[in-house]
């Protein structure tokens, strides 16, 4: 018999502003409460001048409660078996106002104040980053690398997001109404959270995916089959099956037209819509309670769930009274849900379950499966169930494509020489290798670059094979300046002019050099952008492709659902640019 | 009306990168979004700037003005009946 390490959810930490723990967070959602209705202008959650966690910025508050769960669970980062993995969209952003900002210092200044024994992971991806950072640590402690990884998410809202969402008119004056026929768009959110993962608790992790829809860089899929796939990948790895009960999904709900319009769709394709005779697997969102707390988002939602769970109580949607989107999905309204034993212990299972997931720019979606057991067992070897878990045998082969400073090489061959500065090297590198694409010149330079490199790896006979979707490829690249290019564009527009373009906004996210290589290539598997200090042996020398970089490669060329993994770094930043590139392949 | 076709197609590849694109190839009646030019939503959120910025027309619901985002001629003729509401 084939046994396999488990991974747990086994403590929480969620501040909101209604709030300062997960308890009190469940407690004041339970009765309803949220400080969207008295917010001031912009109707923005923030915290209150009253809460300990005011005026804090992101990479403190990680500090703080990072170091608060660990205390309290007698965890000492100083463990080479205890991983800090940090899920934020934009860490400190602010601090543009006195200059350059480099995401990846919050690892830096974390691993200092913790005394961290592994250098901190930062995971941004966008709006699932909570989620993807949550599917990693599972993967983690599954693979047996580490036995504690707490995942830290942490945003604030400051004028670079709001004014950018601003511009893209995806805010609500008004306290938002998720799935309801008169929603108009989200309202931001402050939060910071932490979960411990581990190989022991109460809360199992039990299925995890992410998946791209391959679709648009801001727009949701049309179909919802990205977010399907990312609950359909998720299940089978649970049990087997996307056919099992589930007590209620916690879905993103942002309110905004398209990404609720979205989410019925994906549900309604995993079966969980209301049909004939069956009235549908209850579906919630709290954004109604504490906004859209970006990068905190999947973090505090899957505490709040985990909270759910313990208490057998699933959350109405705050702002939701009317059924405002195209499938029939089962939206929980005006008063809390007892889970009761009719539709879970009583069916002869012996544990109850959700779905929790996430969708986010550059076409990411992120889906998790968290089951309570009955009488929790807390050993930590289990019979493999799901399919997408098994190791699958495999012959690999790799190729390495670099493309820096005017020069593309493929597997050690010089492939194409240009000149150095990147405007004309990548346009001539592009009319070289790419086929025409109208999109091209839109991108930001961190997408252009990827997307030759990319372009360039794929080789021609792939390329004709690709006609079909890619569920088996997944890309992970990483980098230290995250989108600090864009980034710069965006806060001088926002100094000079007051006001952001959405073309330039949009590409403020370092995931999306994933979403644009996806959409090109149609790439439908796993996509993860980390943020991590550059190592780079000597002066002069090409950076190197950090070890967890290839290590989590390979933790996901051992799922059966991978064929191949494009994975490396990309950097770009002011003329600067570095891309390396490789690709393993199961041949088999 | 000629003077704002030609400025319209102008700031349209100036604000939406359409790099190697010149005005005279922008078809004044084809359809921008979709097939034409392929435009996407982000850019109707561009277009939308250039009206604000160049021609002070504001547009409070982007659906209500689908029609005149159509092609670069619906959209002249939004900007002509617009202005001399003003």
């Amino acid at each position: 018999m084939e046994y396999k390490i488990k991974a747990y959810i086994k403590d929480t930490l969620a501040a909101t502003p209604i709030g300062e723990d997960t308890e009190a967070t469940f407690n004041a959602m339970l009765a309803g409460k949220s400080v969207l209705e008295n917010a001031s202008e912009g109707c923005i959650s923030a915290f209150s001048p009253q809460s300990r966690w005011y005026g804090m910025n992101t990479g403190d508050m990680v500090i703080e409660m990072a170091g608060e769960i660990a205390r309290k669970n007698s965890i000492d980062y100083s463990d080479p078996s205890v991983l800090l993995i940090i899920s934020t969209t934009k860490g400190d952003i602010k601090e543009l106002e006195n200059g350059e900002y480099l995401l990846s210092s919050m690892a830096v200044s974390a691993k200092e104040a913790l005394g961290c024994a592994n250098l901190p992971l930062i995971v941004s991806n966008a709006c699932i980053s909570g989620v993807s950072a949550t599917v990693v640590a599972k993967r983690y402690i599954e693979k047996g690398l580490y036995k504690n990884i707490v995942v830290a998410g942490c945003d604030r809202i400051s004028d670079f997001i709001y004014t950018g969402f601003d511009s893209f008119k995806s805010l609500s004056a008004t306290p938002c109404r998720p799935y309801d026929a008169n929603r108009c768009g989200l309202n931001l959110g402050e939060a910071g959270a932490c979960l411990l993962i581990s190989s022991e608790g109460d809360i199992e992790i039990k299925g995890g995916a992410i998946t791209n829809d391959a679709n648009h860089i801001s727009g949701p899929s049309r179909t919802g089959d990205g977010l399907f796939y990312a609950i359909e990948e998720a299940m089978v790895e649970a049990y087997g099956t996307l056919d099992h009960p589930v007590e209620f999904i916690n879905a993103h709900g942002t309110a905004t037209l398209y990404n609720d319009e979205m989410e019925s769709k994906a549900i309604a394709l995993a079966g969980m819509a209301a049909e004939e005779g069956k009235e549908g697997v209850p579906v919630n969102s709290l954004k109604g309670y504490i906004g859209h707390t970006l990068g905190a988002s999947g973090v505090v939602e899957i505490a709040l769930c985990a909270k759910q769970l313990e208490h057998g109580v699933i959350l109405p949607v705050k702002g939701f009274s009317e059924h405002g989107v195209p499938m029939p999905i089962n939206v929980v309204k005006d008063s809390p849900v007892g889970i009761t034993s009719k539709n879970s212990y009583g069916e002869g299972r012996n544990h109850i379950n959700c779905i929790k997931t996430a969708s986010g720019f550059g076409g990411c979606n992120a889906a998790v499966v968290l089951e309570k057991t009955r009488e929790p067992k807390r050993e930590n070897l289990k019979e493999n169930a799901g399919n997408g878990g098994k190791d699958a045998a495999g012959e690999y082969s790799y190729k390495k494509y670099i493309i820096a400073d005017g020069r593309i090489e493929a597997n050690g061959n010089l492939l194409f020489q240009g000149p150095s500065d990147f405007a004309p090297f990548i346009r001539e590198a592009y009319k070289k290798f790419c086929s025409p694409n109208m999109k091209f010149y839109k991108m930001d330079d961190l997408c252009k670059l990827g997307y030759v490199a990319a372009s360039i790896l794929f080789d021609e006979k792939d390329m004709a094979a690709g006609a079909a979707e890619r569920r088996d490829t997944a890309i992970v690249l990483a980098n230290e300046v995250s989108s600090l290019d864009s980034d710069m564009k965006h806060w001088e527009a926002i100094k000079n002019n007051g006001t952001a373009s959405p073309a330039v906004f949009v590409y403020t996210l370092p995931n999306l050099v994933l979403g644009e290589i996806c959409i090109h290539n149609k790439i439908k598997g796993e996509n993860t952008f980390f943020i991590t200090p550059r190592i780079q042996p000597e002066r002069g020398e090409l950076p190197q492709i950090p070890d967890f970089i290839k290590e989590y490669a390979h933790i996901l060329m051992e799922r059966k659902s991978t064929k191949r993994v494009i994975y490396g770094w990309c950097s770009y930043y002011d003329n600067q640019y570095c891309a390396i590139f490789e690709l393993v392949e199961n041949l088999n | 009306m000629e003077e704002i076709i030609r400025n319209l197609k102008v700031q349209i590849i100036e604000s939406l990168n359409l790099e190697d694109i010149t005005p005279e190839e922008i078809d004044t009646e084809a359809p921008l979004f979709g097939d034409g030019l392929g435009l996407d939503s982000i850019d109707a959120l561009e277009i939308m700037i250039i009206l604000e910025k160049h021609y002070n027309i504001r547009i409070a619901d982007p659906k209500k003005a689908k029609e005149a985002f159509y092609s670069v001629k619906t959209l002249a003729e939004y900007v002509v009946a617009n202005r001399e509401e003003q």
